[in-house]
């Protein structure tokens, strides 16, 4: 004869709703947690490699960064980016990701990294090899050029723009303007470095042979 | 080409200016499925790269996405006569209307900025349960103020890293709502069990 087995405990409606509730929490929470960390990583990667020292490697760049971004930190024109990874030279187009740029041109990936990523890589090594002042796509001194990233564009030496703005020049090429005013206590603030740094552009475009 | 619905509102953003950023924030308010955490990062971010105006921009910003919140209340406020009158004089529902007339300030203000993918349903429900508007209001105005503030804040401050710092923040406001599931789910687990306790004791 068979024992007779012990009742069971019934889940009810509501205990399985708690444990649905629960699982689709965790379902949430565990992906983006990872993705937080990630992210959080990502800051510190940014902090870690001093991209204001300059003379960074292309093994550096990330899906994240956007074409300003990098032209600044790797002191390359835009102009020349553009061209490199083949879209139009448009404000909004410098300031979205090359994760976005990439899908937008729906070029895929390589490596598992956006093609775009590569191409920028790729130009920024041309670009070391043979510099090109394309001139300042931008059309003005901005404060988020630092003087290393105006000097390639406009092809004034560095030690120049650094002399007749009459700041010293240790460390300095890769600060954007607006940090490095804050840095130098430049009198007049961001707005009055840029200016200045406009003056000498102009003077010597205006020198330049037409 | 292949386009996503963030970076069209993005490249809209960089060609028109604050008023875009309006347009597109109160069609979110309304309920349209834009991003618009990212939208106030990005705004932030453009404003420090003087891609478009510092001080119209948030401005703007606020107005459009107040005008949303205020649009969706007002949907939910007259469809919402119809539940009122199929449903308003039963006791749940009753209970429910004054359950949010309670409780509702607090979630109506943490949808506005922290929890924004509630946003919808809680301004339908606010609007169905006829929340009194006085109160919606000034929730909203600073609910929205302090999204704006922060999160435009946040893109300001790092500038041509925004894009990092929204993927941070978009998956930071999912894990709380992943947090607030299993926060309830535990609770009614909890207060489940205890109940057949007090019954035996009795």
């Amino acid at each position: 004869m068979s024992q007779p087995t012990p009742p069971r405990k019934k889940v009810s409606k509501i205990q399985l709703l708690a444990l649905g509730l629960i699982l689709i929490g965790l379902a949430i929470m565990l992906p983006r947690g990872f993705r937080m960390y990630q992210s959080y990583q990502e800051i510190e990667f940014a902090r870690k490699h001093q991209f204001q020292t300059g003379d960074v490697s292309p093994d550096l760049l990330r899906p994240w960064m956007t074409i300003r971004y990098i032209a600044v930190s790797y002191a390359v024109p835009q102009e020349y980016l553009f061209d490199a990874v083949g879209i139009p030279p448009r404000r909004e187009n410098s300031m979205i990701s090359i994760a976005r740029l990439n899908q937008q041109l729906g070029l895929g990936t390589k490596n598992g990294e956006p093609i775009v990523l590569d191409r920028i890589g790729e130009a920024i090594l041309a670009y070391r090899a043979n510099p090109v002042p394309t001139g300042l796509i931008e059309r003005q001194v901005m404060g988020w050029m630092n003087l290393q990233y105006i000097a390639n564009s406009t092809g004034i030496p560095t030690e120049v723009l650094f002399d007749e703005i009459g700041i010293p020049a240790n460390g300095n090429a890769y600060i954007p303007l607006d940090v490095l005013s804050d840095k130098l206590h430049y009198e007049g603030g961001p707005r009055s470095l840029v200016q200045a740094v406009q003056r000498v552009v102009d003077a010597h475009s205006e020198k330049k042979p037409q | 080409m292949t386009v996503d619905l963030a970076a069209l509102a993005l490249n809209w953003i960089a060609t028109y200016g604050s008023p875009m950023v309006a347009a597109l924030l109160l069609l979110g308010g309304l309920g349209l499925p834009l991003p618009g955490s990212l939208i106030v990062i990005a705004s932030g971010a453009f404003i420090r790269q003087n891609l478009i105006d510092a001080y119209t921009t948030p401005l703007l910003g606020l107005f459009g996405t107040v005008t949303g919140d205020l649009g969706l209340y007002g949907i939910g406020y007259f469809t919402g006569t119809f539940i009122e009158k199929r449903y308003g004089q039963t006791n749940p529902w009753q209970k429910a209307r004054k359950l949010f007339e309670q409780r509702g300030g607090i979630t109506i203000f943490f949808t506005r900025w922290l929890i924004t993918a509630l946003a919808f349903p809680v301004t339908l429900i606010a609007g169905s349960s006829r929340y009194s508007f006085r109160k919606y209001f000034l929730l909203v105005l600073s609910g929205e103020f302090t999204w704006i503030l922060l999160y435009g804040g946040l893109g300001y401050f790092f500038g041509s890293q925004w894009e990092l710092i929204s993927e941070l923040i978009s998956n930071f406001t999912e894990f709380i709502l992943g947090a607030m599931l299993l926060g309830v789910g535990i609770f009614i687990l909890f207060r489940f069990r205890a109940k057949p306790e007090k019954n035996a004791s009795s």
